[in-house]
C-alpha cells in the first residue's frame, strides 16, 4: 500500500527468492557445519600427524573460504536486496523489529570473516593450538550467526505470542526456533560432510590412499548422519507448528506434498551418494560424482525452505502481512475505499470503463506479482486465469482467502475485482462459449383417452424425482448419472377402490423407440416401479429433458390392455459449470475440457491427482467418479468415510465463491436458468412465485445444514467451511442439520394439518427421516404416496411445463379434464365413481366448490 | 504534476531514538567507506601499476590483499545498510524499486568482482595477461557497483524525481539526470585509489621499499589535488538550499564541511612532505568528516519532506544490550584473534 511495486513478467517475484534464496542457505548452511569440519578435520590431521592431511585441511580451508566468505556472504546481500524490492512493506517491519537482532548477527558475521581469513592466511605459520583456537572462533561465530537468522526466520513462520505482546523476545524465540535450530544445524553438518567430499577426493594417494580414504568415509559419516537427525528434528518442527501451519503442511498444500516428494529424494541421494563415494572408485569418477552429489544438498536444503515458505503461506509474517505486503487487518477499510485509491503508488487510481483492462494490470503488480509470473518457469497465472471465465475469476478473487489457504484475500472494491477477473481472464485469450438462450418451442402431446362412464382402471405413474440430473464430463469425471425409477399405481375403480397388485402386468415405452421395459411390484409397497437410465439427449445432440413414457397395465393372463397413461421423465444435463470453469461449447453440458479445468483445481486444493487419472483414460485408468470418495446417498456411492459427502462438499465449497446470491446460484449447477433449456422449476410453486430458495434456502444456508451434519462425524472440512460461511437468511445456529438426500424440507411445515400455506415455514424444517419425504410419504390410508396425485417434486399440478402445458399434467387431463391434483374439486368420481364426502385420503382433501 | 509528497511511505516504529542509529550509521558507513577505498583502490593500483610495468612486486602486494579488504568491506557494508533502513528505510525501499533490475544486478557484479580478485592473485604467476584481465574486469565490476549505489543513495534523496517509475514501473530508472549523482560517484571513486596509494607507502615503509612510498605517496597527493577540483563539484552540483546550508546556512554541516577540507588539505600537505603515516591519519579524519557531512546533506536534502526525529520510538532495551554485549565481546575477540595471528609471524614481515 506504501510503496511502489516492481513490475515483473515473466521471471516473477517468487523466482527471484528461490534463486538467491535457496543459493545462499546452501552455501550459507555450509559455512556453519564447515566450520566445525575444519576444525575436527585439522584435530584429526595434526593427531595422525599427517602432512598430506593438514595439506588436504588447507585446501579445504582456501575452498571454504572462496565458496562461503565470496559467494555466501555477498547473496545473504542479495536476499535482503530482493526481499526489499518485492516485500519492501514486510523487509522494513522486519528490519525495525529485529535490527538489534541484525546487527548482533552482523558482528557474528564480522568475527567470522577475520576469523577465516586469519585461519587460511595463518595455516602455515601459527602454532598449532593457536590455529586451532581460530578455527573453533570460526564455527562458533558462524553457529551465533544462524542463531540470530534462526529465531527471525522462524518468527515469519511463527510469531507465536509477540502478535498480541509485541515483545523483541516472544518474536526471537518464538514457538518453532529450537526444533528449527537442531533441524538446521544438522542440515548444515550434513552439507559439511558433502562438501568435504570435494576436496577429500583429490587428496593425493602416495600413502596408498589410506588418508584419502580415511578422509572420504569422515565425509560419507558427516553426510549421513545427520540426515538421521534430520528426520528427528523435522518431526518435532512439525508437530511445534500452530494448527493452521500445521495442516497446510500436512493435509492442505499440494505443493508442500511436491517439496516433500523433493526433500526426501534428495536426501535419498545424499545419503546414498555418500555410501557410493566412501567405497573405492577410481579418483576419475570419484571427484565428478563428489560434484554432483554436493548439488543434492542443494536440492535438500531448497526443498526445506520452498516447506517452509508455502507452509507460511499466504503470509510473510504470519498473521500480520500478506504475501503481497497488505497488512492483516486492513482489508475491509481499504476495499471500502478502493485498493488502488488507497495504495500511494498505484498507477491508476479508480476503474473506469476505458481503463479496466490496465486498471486490471495494475491490480496484478500489486497484489499477485510478488509470487506469480506470467509464464515463466515458476508460479505463473496462466494456467489458472485460464481455467477459469472472467465471472470465474471474478467469484473466485472474492472468496480467494476462504477457498485456498494459501492465498491472501483480493483487497479491493467489485470494480477492481471485476477489472482483475477481466485481466487475468483475457491473458489465455481463450473463448469460453457461454450457455447459450435456448429457445424453446412447444412439443405436441397425445392425452391418453379415459371414458369416465365406462373405465375399470385408473393407473397413476410419477417419476421419483422432480429432476434427474445427468452430471458428467464426457470422459472425465462421473459426478452423477441419471437413473430414474418410474413408478405405476393400477386402481381398480369402484366405491371403495382396490389397489391392483397381482394378475396385471405393468410395461413402459419411451417415446421415440428409446427404451422399454417392465415394472415389476415394489417390495412393502402397493405399486410398480422399474429403474431405468434415460438420456437427456436426442440422437442429433438436442436436449429433450421431458421425455414421455406410455405406461400400460394389461392382464397377465390374457395380455387384454387394462388402461394405459403417459408421464414425463425429467432429465437434464444441463449443468452450467462453464459458466465459471471455462471450457464451454455452448450446448450447457460440461465438455472435458470443463471437466479438466475442475478436477485441476480439485488437485491443487486437496492433493489429489485426478487430472492425471483423467488423462490415463483408456490407457489403464477410468474416468474419475466422485461418488468413490465423496458419499452419495441418493446413487448409493459410499465414497470415504472421512471425507465429507457429494452434497456437502459441493455446496460447501460454492456456498464461498457464488455467495449473496439468490436462485441465480442454484441455476450455475442445476438446470433452473430461467432461459435454459430445462427450466425445471415449473410447477403449482412456481406458478406462486416461489423459487429454489424458499425450501432450499439460499446457497449458503442449504450448504450450512449440510456441513452441520457431516462436521457431527467429523468429517474433514466440514467445520472449516462452516466457519467460512455466512448464512443470509438467519443465523447459522439456528439452521438444523441435514442428510442430503435422506431429509428434504417437510412439506407440512409450511401445509400445517394440510391447511393453508405459510410458506416462510419451508426452510429449515426437515423431514424427520426419509418415510417423510414427499416422494415416499403416504396419504393417511396408506393407499397412494404424495406424487402420485400430486404430480412430481418442482412440477405440482397444475404444472407450465415449457414445451407446453399439457406435458407436466397428463394424467389430470386424461382423468378428470382438469390440470389439478387428482380428485381435486370434486374429483373423487374418477376412483371412487361417486363424490366422496369425507376426507379420507389426508384433510382438506375435499373443499367445498 | 504530482505531489511526491503524497509518494512517500509511512514509516514504522524504531526501537532507539533515531541519533543512536544515525551514529551507527555514520561509524560503520565511514569504516566501509575506507576499506572500499583500500580494496578498489588496491585493485585500480595494482592493475596501472603491471599495465605500467614498472610496479609489478607492489602489484602483487596489493592484488592478494584486495580480496581481503574487499570482505571486509562487503562485511562492513552490512552494517550500514542495515542502520540506514531504520532511519531511512522508506527512502531507500523505494529508490531501489525504482531502479531493482539494477540494484539486483549488484550482486552479482560484486561476487564476480570479487572472485576476479582471487583470479588475479591466484594466476599472478602462472597466467599473468589471464590475471591482468581478471584484475581489470574486477574494477570494471567494482566501479558498476560504486555506480549502483551512487545512484541510488542519490535517488533516494529525490521524491520529485520518483514520478518518473509512473512511466517505467519495471524497476529500469538510474538517476543519471542528477549531477549529484556524477560528482559524487566521481569524488567517492577517486578516493580509492588516493587511500590506497597511502597504504602502499605504508607498506613501503614496513617493507623498506622507498619506491612504494613514492609511488603510493605519488597516488595519493595526485588524486587528493584533484579532488579539490572534484569537491568544489560536488558542492556547486548540489540544489541551492542544500549549498548554501554547507555554506555557512547551517551550522553543522558547514562545520563538517570544513573541518574535512581542513583535514583532507593537511593529509595532501603530509602526502606532499612525504609522511605518510601522518596523511593516513589525517585521511581517516577526513573521510570521517566527509562521512558527516554526507549525513549532513542527506538530512538538509530530505528536510522538505522528512525529519528522522519524526519518527516514533518504540524502545528495545534488552535487545540494545544484547547487541553492544556481543559487539564488545566481538570486538575483543577479533583483537585477540588478530593478536595471536600477529605473533605467529616469525619475522613478522610475511605475506598475508
Amino acid at each position: 500500500m506504501e510503496y511502489p511495486i516492481w513490475h515483473l513478467a515473466v521471471l516473477g517475484g517468487g523466482f527471484w527468492i528461490a534463486l538467491i534464496g535457496t543459493f545462499h542457505v546452501f552455501l550459507a548452511h555450509f559455512a556453519v557445519g564447515g566450520g566445525l569440519y575444519l576444525a575436527l578435520a585439522e584435530r584429526y590431521a595434526r593427531r595422525l600427524d599427517s602432512p598430506r592431511l593438514l595439506a588436504h585441511v588447507k585446501k579445504h580451508a582456501r575452498f571454504f573460504l572462496l565458496v562461503t566468505m565470496v559467494a555466501g556472504g555477498v547473496t545473504g546481500v542479495g536476499i535482503w536486496f530482493i526481499i526489499g524490492l518485492l516485500s519492501p512493506q514486510a523487509t522494513s517491519t522486519l528490519l525495525k523489529l529485529f535490527v538489534y537482532a541484525f546487527a548482533t548477527e552482523w558482528v557474528f558475521f564480522l568475527v567470522e570473516i577475520v576469523a577465516l581469513l586469519l585461519y587460511y592466511y595463518g595455516f602455515d605459520r601459527m602454532a598449532a593450538r593457536d590455529h586451532l583456537i581460530l578455527g573453533w572462533a570460526y564455527f562458533i561465530a558462524a553457529f551465533c550467526s544462524l542463531f540470530m537468522i534462526n529465531g527471525i526466520i522462524g518468527f515469519m513462520l511463527t510469531p507465536g505470542a509477540w502478535i498480541t505482546t509485541r515483545a523483541f523476545w516472544d518474536a526471537f524465540f518464538n514457538p518453532t526456533f529450537w526444533p528449527q535450530l537442531v533441524l538446521r544445524t544438522a542440515i548444515a553438518l550434513s552439507l559439511a560432510g558433502l562438501f568435504g567430499f570435494v576436496t577429500a577426493t583429490r587428496i593425493p594417494d602416495d600413502d596408498g590412499g589410506a588418508d584419502r580414504e580415511r578422509m572420504i568415509r569422515m565425509a560419507a559419516a558427516w553426510t549421513i548422519l545427520p540426515l538421521l537427525v534430520c528426520v528427528g528434528a523435522g518431526w518435532w518442527y512439525i508437530h511445534k507448528l500452530p494448527q493452521a501451519q500445521y495442516e497446510m503442511v500436512l493435509l492442505r498444500s499440494a505443493r508442500i506434498a511436491g517439496f516433500f516428494k523433493f526433500l526426501q529424494a534428495f536426501a535419498g541421494f545424499a545419503a546414498l551418494g555418500a555410501l557410493a563415494l566412501a567405497v573405492r572408485m577410481p579418483r576419475r569418477m570419484r571427484f565428478p560424482l563428489a560434484l554432483v552429489i554436493v548439488l543434492t544438498g542443494w536440492g535438500l536444503i531448497g526443498s526445506f525452505e520452498f516447506i517452509r515458505e508455502a507452509a507460511r503461506k499466504p503470509f510473510l509474517i504470519y498473521d500480520h502481512t500478506y504475501s503481497n505486503g497488505i497488512h492483516v487487518g486492513t482489508e475491509e477499510a481499504i476495499s471500502a475505499k478502493g485498493y488502488l485509491a488507497t495504495a500511494k503508488w498505484a498507477r491508476i487510481r479508480v476503474v473506469t470503463p476505458e481503463n479496466r483492462l490496465a486498471a486490471g494490470a495494475e491490480l496484478f503488480q500489486h497484489q499477485c506479482a510478488s509470487c506469480h509470473s506470467l509464464g515463466g518457469p515458476m508460479n505463473s497465472i496462466r494456467p489458472w486465469a485460464a481455467s477459469l471465465t472472467e465471472g470465474g475469476l471474478d467469484a473466485l478473487l472474492g472468496a480467494l482467502r476462504r477457498i485456498n489457504p494459501a492465498m491472501p484475500p483480493f483487497v479491493g472494491n467489485k470494480d477492481e475485482r471485476g477489472a482483475l477477473a477481466a485481466y487475468l481472464a483475457g491473458l489465455s485469450g481463450r473463448k469460453n462459449a457461454p450457455a447459450a438462450t435456448m429457445d424453446i418451442k412447444g412439443l405436441p402431446v397425445d392425452i391418453p383417452s379415459f371414458d369416465i362412464a365406462s373405465a375399470n382402471y385408473v393407473l397413476l405413474a410419477w417419476p421419483d424425482l422432480g429432476m434427474h440430473m445427468n452430471v458428467a464430463a464426457q470422459g472425465v469425471f462421473v459426478l452423477r448419472e441419471s437413473s430414474l425409477e418410474l413408478n405405476a399405481e393400477l386402481i381398480k375403480r369402484g366405491e371403495s377402490p382396490e389397489k391392483v397388485t397381482e394378475g396385471v402386468t405393468l410395461t413402459y415405452a419411451l417415446e421415440g423407440g428409446r427404451g422399454s421395459g417392465v415394472l415389476a411390484p415394489l417390495s412393502g409397497r402397493d405399486w410398480f416401479g422399474a429403474r431405468f437410465a434415460v438420456s437427456p439427449r436426442r440422437a442429433d445432440g438436442s436436449l429433450d429433458p421431458y421425455p414421455l413414457a406410455t405406461v400400460t397395465a394389461a392382464n397377465a393372463a390374457t395380455g387384454e390392455k387394462l388402461v394405459a397413461t403417459r408421464v414425463v421423465l425429467p432429465v437434464s444435463d444441463e449443468v452450467d459449470c462453464a459458466s465459471c470453469h471455462g471450457g464451454g461449447d455452448g450446448k450447457g453440458n460440461i465438455t472435458g475440457q470443463t471437466g479438466l479445468n475442475i478436477l485441476r483445481i480439485h488437485d491443487r486444493l486437496n492433493r489429489t491427482r485426478l487430472v492425471a487419472q483423467a488423462r490415463a483414460v483408456g490407457k489403464g485408468k477410468t474416468v474419475v467418479r466422485c461418488a468413490s470418495c465423496h458419499a452419495d446417498a441418493l446413487s448409493g456411492g459410499e465414497g470415504r468415510k472421512d471425507l465429507l459427502g457429494l452434497s456437502a462438499a459441493i455446496h460447501g465449497f460454492h456456498a464461498n465463491t457464488l455467495r449473496g446470491q439468490g436462485p441465480e446460484s442454484c441455476a450455475r449447477c442445476h438446470p433452473s436458468r430461467p432461459d435454459g433449456g430445462t427450466r425445471f422449476q415449473h410447477g403449482l410453486h412456481a406458478r406462486m412465485g416461489m423459487d429454489c430458495t424458499n425450501c432450499h434456502g439460499p446457497l449458503e444456508d442449504h450448504a450450512i445444514g449440510l456441513l452441520k451434519r457431516e462436521a457431527e462425524s467429523g468429517k474433514r472440512g466440514a467445520k472449516r467451511l462452516l466457519s467460512q460461511i455466512t448464512p443470509q437468511l438467519a443465523a447459522a445456529a439456528s439452521i438444523p442439520p441435514r442428510s442430503a438426500w435422506v431429509q428434504t424440507s417437510d412439506c407440512l411445515a409450511c401445509h400445517k394439518d394440510f391447511g393453508s400455506p405459510d410458506p416462510s415455514q419451508a426452510f429449515g424444517h426437515w423431514t424427520k427421516g426419509p418415510e417423510e419425504r414427499f416422494r415416499t410419504r403416504l396419504d393417511e390410508m396408506g393407499a397412494l404416496p404424495c406424487p402420485a396425485c400430486h404430480g412430481p417434486q418442482h412440477a405440482l399440478y397444475p404444472s407450465d411445463n415449457p414445451y407446453g402445458a399439457a406435458r407436466d399434467n397428463l394424467q389430470p387431463l386424461q382423468y378428470q379434464k382438469l390440470a389439478r391434483a387428482m380428485g381435486a374439486r370434486g374429483n373423487c368420481i374418477v376412483c371412487h365413481k361417486k363424490r366422496m364426502e369425507v376426507d379420507a385420503h389426508h384433510p382438506n382433501t375435499i373443499k367445498p366448490l | 504534476m504530482m505531489d511526491p509528497t503524497t509518494l512517500i511511505p509511512a514509516a514504522e516504529a524504531i526501537p532507539s531514538p533515531w541519533g543512536w542509529f544515525e551514529t551507527l550509521l555514520l561509524v560503520t558507513f565511514v569504516l566501509h567507506l575506507l576499506f572500499m577505498n583500500l580494496a578498489v583502490g588496491s585493485a585500480a593500483l595494482a592493475f596501472f601499476g603491471r599495465l605500467g610495468g614498472k610496479q609489478r612486486e607492489l602489484a602483487r602486494e596489493l592484488g592478494h590483499r584486495a580480496p581481503t579488504f574487499l570482505a571486509l568491506t562487503v562485511n562492513l557494508g552490512v552494517a550500514p545498510l542495515l542502520f540506514v533502513q531504520v532511519v531511512y528505510g522508506q527512502f531507500l525501499y523505494t529508490s531501489s524499486v525504482l531502479m531493482a533490475g539494477w540494484w539486483l544486478s549488484a550482486i552479482a557484479a560484486v561476487i564476480l568482482g570479487y572472485y576476479a580478485l582471487y583470479v588475479h592473485d591466484g594466476k599472478f604467476e602462472s597466467a599473468p595477461a589471464a590475471s591482468l584481465s581478471a584484475l581489470g574486469l574486477s574494477l570494471v565490476f567494482l566501479a558498476y557497483t560504486g555506480f549502483l549505489l551512487s545512484n541510488n543513495m542519490t535517488l533516494m534523496l529525490r521524491p520529485e524525481a520518483w514520478t518518473a517509475y509512473f512511466a517505467r514501473p519495471d524497476g529500469g530508472l538510474l538517476n543519471v539526470a542528477d549531477p549529484t549523482m556524477w560528482s559524487r560517484f566521481v569524488h567517492i571513486m577517486l578516493g580509492a585509489p588516493a587511500v590506497a596509494g597511502l597504504y602502499a607507502a605504508l607498506l613501503g615503509r614496513k617493507r623498506n621499499r622507498p619506491d612504494w612510498v613514492e609511488h603510493g605517496l605519488a597516488w595519493f597527493t595526485r588524486v587528493t589535488m584533484l579532488q579539490i577540483v572534484v569537491g568544489l563539484w560536488v558542492l556547486f552540483s548540489q540544489p541551492g538550499r542544500v549549498r548554501l546550508a554547507l555554506l555557512g546556512g547551517d551550522a553543522i554541516a558547514t562545520a563538517v564541511l570544513a573541518a574535512s577540507v581542513a583535514l583532507g588539505l593537511g593529509a595532501l600537505f603530509a602526502g606532499l612532505r612525504g609522511r605518510p603515516l601522518p596523511a593516513a591519519l589525517l585521511t581517516v579524519g577526513a573521510v570521517a568528516c566527509m562521512g558527516a557531512t554526507r549525513a549532513q546533506v542527506r538530512l538538509v536534502t530530505l528536510a522538505p519532506y522528512f525529519h528522522p526525529s519524526s519518527l516514533p520510538v518504540a524502545p528495545q532495551t534488552s535487545a540494545m544490550i544484547l547487541f553492544l554485549v556481543v559487539l564488545v565481546v566481538g570486538l575483543w575477540g577479533i583483537a585477540r584473534m588478530i593478536d595471536l595471528y600477529a605473533r605467529s609471524a616469525p619475522d613478522r614481515t610475511g605475506r598475508g
